[in-house]
């Protein structure tokens, strides 16, 4: 997949432009945020597609960014694909300091503008994405960002992508709002997607982010 | 034992003719394999000379066999096909009877099967040293055929393909056009790809699979012209059509309870509209189907017409009466396919409204549309609405682009985004924007699909108020995404999108008004090539049946095959009657049609009916090939598939009645040639011109 990053800043847009290369399940439509983020970091983009195409990549995954990302980082989307084969390039052997935030975005993946927010956290912010939605608002403690992607899922083999589509479009913002770790609201009982999700938070603690979700064994 | 039933990965072996020894080898290294009682070994004997040797072999190794009669060339495709079928296996590997599989190869694959259902897995075999062959190799040792081998490049050179059951039902398999071998592998991957299944190769040193060496039959398959023109179609099919469900015509395919498609029909208080409704879907090229309806709290007799079809493909749920988007979503809700066309329950579809509806479905596409005609419900007065190109980011900005009742989606899609429940009217138009301010595609299939009828009570017309409002609220939201600047932009780029050309919207009338309910048009049926039984048989029951025409291609005594008949005088009920009952390709004949002389005789006027039949007649006696056909076959052809296509040109001599005539064919080279043509009318002399086409746009 080669992936290609439009963001406009004008307009507060952000387009993520998938094209297919030999090996990736067909896109039907490319993603599409309603707001752009203001600090830039290749590497977290990188991830971000990683999760957010986390289905679809087989491959060869190209970064058409300035920078493409650290061959660390490369490794470790690598390592989230397998067993699907994955090359991750460009590469850079650059070194890049992944910065450290302090707030927990809650989210949760249902279409109303509620959230689950632990009050005694005072680091504590809603994170929100809905599908349709024609911009995006920002306060001290809540963001709410439109996006063409539903978190209204059929079946649970696509419950867990849909999941990580969310996670990494929460990566795309976590710079500029300063978000240190993700906790995902609900919980999560398939063997398949606990697996996933943890093969998820070894990518994210990559890039310096913490994700938290709450599982337990249907056994 | 575990019984067949209960496997679960079934490794299926397309064969004819073709190295039984190598075939015992390969046989036997599946039987030995880590997960030995979880496999199902199917060879597919595809019409075999020595039936009963394959079988012996087969079944001493442990496997099982399903035969096929031969018909025809070989063709991996049917093969491979005719033995998934025959497995319930939830995860299939397909492959070829000279590999040799490694110990835990099909273990590995099923784990990664069973784990990630979106993911389907390729392996590249590797091909074994000439000495180690079917007769040299007395008991498999994988140290010496790993030392004793190497990797052959990506790509088309076969090896195995697994996946889960699941979506081969979805795209329908192999594509049966395909002959002999060679692109249907590569055809079949891409297709999972367009499928949302992704593609992956699993080079692992436990995980492999070894070809025996054995002499080449690409070289044999070269020197065969007709094979190699085989091969040559199969390349085009591969390169050129980008859709993803093939095979949507036949009836092997089918499976009960996941037809390929819903037809979804909401209706309220319109008994008598929604039985020609039905009535129209019934008589579909494509018969793989469910009508699903929805009776929004009808007080009429709605319930007692679907009733009185008592076909097994309709289901009918009542509810009390709570609005279009609610009936949409429940629709949505019960309906089984994986596509769902929306039909109004006033509307009447074209026979080949769910098969146009396919054969545009392209990859990245997550539906498709086509043109309508408006009719008046008291006069028949048609127009003709082609639609506009569907562009996602100018689609709210631009008018008569389509209509919903011409649409087919995917239901996946649909049920994310949901009909709106709140709005009184508009839903329709709002859900379409909404998909299309999210970037969904929608693809034109240059086709005509339904005759929408206007009359007083249309929906459409009495909500006009409530209808704009929801446009207007729905179109101002998706506004909110772009600059004044970017909006001026799209409107202008939306002012030229273009319109799309449909087929046979040249002469609407001739071709669309039989197809008007009964009280608006006379109707007779084309009955196509059907036998004397049949003919009796359509007889007793009461109808005036008789010959179209006769004729035959000289020096061709198999060509004197035709049996087309035709009906006059009858409704809609006797079309759907007469089409179940015979099972053969019928269509309504076009208005003012020449068919009053059993054995005409010249002038005559040749329509496109008729064309068609000869262009039939001439493939059946190879004067054309089979893939020039398809180019001619006005209801089969996406032509932009065809474009690098040359023109073809040739004179036949054919009989027709007792008369000899020259006809000259002409192949089109481009769908406008064909849009533009006119039926010529020959009125003297013996040469008849049928031209399909213009040769390279020229003008003949």
């Amino acid at each position: 997949m080669n992936i290609k990053y439009e963001i406009d800043s004008k307009n507060k847009k952000t387009l993520i432009k998938c094209f297919e290369t030999n090996y990736d399940a067909t896109v039907n439509s490319n993603i599409s945020i309603m707001s752009s983020p203001r600090l830039r970091n290749d590497d977290r983009f990188a991830v971000a597609a990683s999760l957010m195409l986390s289905d679809v990549i087989s491959g060869e995954l190209i970064l058409d960014t300035d920078f493409g990302c650290s061959s660390y980082i490369a490794t470790a989307i690598q390592s989230f694909f397998s067993p699907v084969n994955v090359i991750v390039s460009p590469q850079s052997l650059t070194p890049i300091k992944q910065p450290i935030g302090s707030y927990t975005a809650y989210m949760s993946l249902d279409e109303s503008l509620d959230c689950n927010i632990d009050r005694s956290d005072k680091f504590g912010m809603s994170l929100k994405f809905v599908m349709g939605g024609a911009g995006s608002l920002y306060s001290e403690n809540s963001a709410v960002i439109g996006v063409n992607f539903s978190s209204n899922i059929d079946n649970p083999t696509d419950e867990i992508h849909s999941v990580l589509r969310h996670i990494g479009a929460a990566l795309i913002f976590a710079d500029d709002l300063q978000i240190a770790a993700i906790k995902l609201d609900g919980n999560f009982t398939s063997k398949q997607s606990v697996i996933i999700l943890k093969k998820a938070q070894k990518l994210l603690a990559a890039v310096h982010l913490k994700l938290i979700f709450n599982h337990f064994d249907k056994r | 034992m575990v019984s067949n039933s209960k496997k679960k990965l079934a490794i299926i072996i397309g064969f004819r003719d073709w190295g039984l020894d190598r075939l015992a080898l390969a046989i036997q290294s599946h039987m030995q394999c880590s997960i030995a009682d979880k496999i199902d070994v199917i060879v597919s004997d595809y019409g075999s000379i020595d039936e009963a040797s394959v079988k012996q072999v087969v079944e001493q190794c442990g496997a099982r066999v399903v035969r096929t009669p031969r018909n025809g060339d070989w063709s991996r495709s049917r093969a491979l096909n005719q033995g998934v079928l025959d497995s319930s296996a939830e995860f299939c590997i397909t492959t070829d009877a000279d590999m040799i599989f490694s110990y835990k190869c099909a273990e590995k694959i099923l784990s990664l099967l069973e784990f990630d259902q979106k993911t389907v897995h390729l392996i590249q075999c590797r091909d074994l040293a000439p000495e180690f062959n079917a007769q040299t190799i007395k008991k498999i040792n994988y140290d010496d055929l790993e030392e004793n081998s190497y990797f052959r490049p990506r790509w088309g050179m076969g090896g195995l393909i697994a996946f889960p059951r699941e979506v081969y039902d979805q795209i329908r398999g192999y594509d049966e056009r395909m002959e002999v071998y060679g692109g249907e592998d590569i055809d079949f991957a891409q297709r999972l790809q367009r499928a949302g299944k992704r593609l992956n190769w699993i080079d692992e040193e436990e995980v492999r699979i070894y070809h025996i060496w054995h002499p080449s039959t690409s070289e044999t398959v070269q020197k065969d012209q007709k094979q190699k023109l085989a091969q040559d179609y199969n390349r085009s099919i591969m390169l050129n059509d980008k859709t993803w469900i093939r095979n949507i015509t036949l009836s092997k395919f089918m499976k009960k309870g996941r037809p390929l498609v819903s037809v979804a029909i909401a209706t309220h208080n319109r008994a008598d509209y929604l039985k020609e409704a039905i009535n129209s879907v019934l008589v579909q090229t494509v018969q793989d189907f469910e009508i699903v309806i929805l009776d929004d709290g009808s007080e009429d007799h709605t319930r007692e017409v679907v009733e009185s079809f008592s076909d097994e493909r309709i289901r009918y749920y009542y509810q009390k009466a709570s609005g279009v988007g609610v009936a949409r979503n429940v629709l949505l809700d019960k309906v089984k396919a994986q596509y769902v066309v929306v039909h109004d329950d006033d509307d009447i579809m074209l026979p080949d409204r769910i098969e146009n509806h396919f054969k545009s479905l392209d990859a990245g596409f997550i539906g498709t549309y086509g043109g309508w005609i408006d009719f008046s419900n008291n006069t028949g007065e048609i127009v003709v609405n082609q639609g506009r190109e569907y562009e996602p980011e100018t689609f709210i900005f631009g008018g008569r682009i389509l209509t919903h009742g011409s649409s087919m989606f995917d239901v996946s899609i649909l049920k994310k985004f949901k009909y709106r429940e709140d709005l009184p009217a508009g839903v329709d138009f709002n859900l379409i924007a909404r998909l299309a301010n999210s970037g969904y595609k929608l693809k034109h299939t240059k086709h005509i699909h339904i005759l929408r009828r206007m009359h007083e009570v249309n929906l459409t017309h009495t909500v006009q108020g409530p209808q704009r409002a929801a446009a207007v609220r729905a179109t101002t939201i998706m506004r909110h995404a772009y600059s004044p600047e970017e909006e001026t932009v799209l409107r202008n780029k939306a002012k030229m999108l273009k319109t799309i050309g449909c087929v046979n919207v040249h002469n609407a009338d001739f071709f669309f008004k039989p197809y008007l309910p009964d009280s608006l048009s006379k109707k007779t049926i084309l009955i196509e090539d059907i036998d004397v039984s049949m003919y009796h048989k359509i007889k007793e029951k009461g109808y005036k049946i008789h010959h179209l025409h006769e004729f035959t291609i000289v020096d061709c005594p198999t060509t004197n095959l035709n049996e087309d008949y035709i009906i006059e005088d009858i409704g809609w009920s006797d079309y759907v009657k007469i089409f179940q009952l015979t099972g053969a390709k019928t269509s309504l004949v076009p208005l003012e049609y020449n068919y009053s002389n059993e054995k005409p005789s010249l002038p005559i006027t040749l329509d496109p009916y008729f064309q068609c039949k000869i262009l039939d007649l001439l493939v059946s006696s190879n004067h054309l090939s089979w893939q020039e056909f398809s180019l001619v076959n006005i209801t089969s052809v996406n032509p932009d598939r065809y474009k690098e296509y040359k023109s073809f040109n040739d004179i036949l001599i054919v009989k027709f009645s007792d008369q000899y005539f020259e006809i000259n064919v002409y192949i089109l080279s481009s769908w406008s040639d064909l849009l533009e043509y006119e039926t010529p009318d020959v009125n003297t002399g013996k040469s008849i011109h049928l031209v399909v086409g213009e040769p390279h746009g020229k003008n003949k």
